[in-house]
């Protein structure tokens, strides 16, 4: 089975010169819910090919009851001159269309940094599924993989 | 609200795209919580904790909200 999820078309102050004038960007979100130990979260995440981990906000682990007090640290770094930390957590995640639905365990990073939108990266998230992204229709396709941990 | 009755990606992705940047940019900064079909905010706040608060004293559980971070300046004409 397969879980086909539409780009989202963000709209934007001034057309984007790179997309021929289009006043919208059509970025592929998706929505992913954080299963906690004292609530739940559901978030847009970007699904993004280049970024190493799978990285939400840390108020977010506040939301769902995660303590970081003592969890794995780690560091990152974008396009910026800065770097940033890391903490890691084990987390729930879910994922699902109109017709299926999926739900593993995975290792998390939350930080303090400003996210425009949680970072689905390789770790904890696409290294689990086969992801066909369609520029034409402005979809994406996930399948999970043969590594796939969870139900 | 049960498991089949709740709206689908599609039509959030819908309606969220109604949004002009101008009605989002009072909401710079903030966390938005939208309503499961994107047709409405249901709370916001700078704080998640608080715009959660908020979001469960107006009827709205873990699962019935989907949360976003909103740019300080509203949307961002890319991102890197």
């Amino acid at each position: 089975m397969t879980m086909r999820f539409p780009y989202a078309p963000m709209r934007l102050r001034r057309p984007a010169v790179s997309l021929g004038g289009r006043t919208i960007r059509p970025r592929p979100l998706i929505s992913v819910t954080l299963l906690g130990p004292a609530d739940v979260s559901l978030q847009d995440g970007l699904l993004d090919t280049g970024a190493d981990d799978t990285i939400f906000s840390d108020t977010v682990a506040a939301q769902i009851g995660l303590d970081l007090s003592n969890a794995p640290v780690g560091d990152a770094a974008g396009l910026g001159p800065g770097v940033f930390s890391l903490r890691f957590a084990q987390v729930v995640l879910r994922v699902a269309d109109n017709f299926e639905r999926r739900e593993w365990t995975a290792w998390v990073g939350f930080t303090s940094a400003p996210l425009r939108h949680p970072t689905l990266g390789f770790a904890g998230f696409l290294q689990y599924f086969t992801a066909t992204f369609y520029g034409d229709r402005e979809e994406v396709e996930l399948t999970v993989n043969s590594l796939y941990p969870g139900t | 609200m049960a498991e089949n009755e709740k709206p689908d990606r599609w039509t959030y992705v819908r309606n969220r795209s109604k949004w002009t940047p101008d009605e989002l940019a009072v909401y710079g900064d903030e966390w938005v919580g939208w309503s499961l079909d994107g047709s409405r905010i249901v709370a916001h706040h700078a704080d998640l904790l608080e715009a959660t608060r908020l979001a469960r004293e107006a009827g709205f559980g873990g699962e019935d909200v989907i949360w976003e971070h909103l740019p300080p300046g509203g949307e961002v004409d890319c991102l890197l």
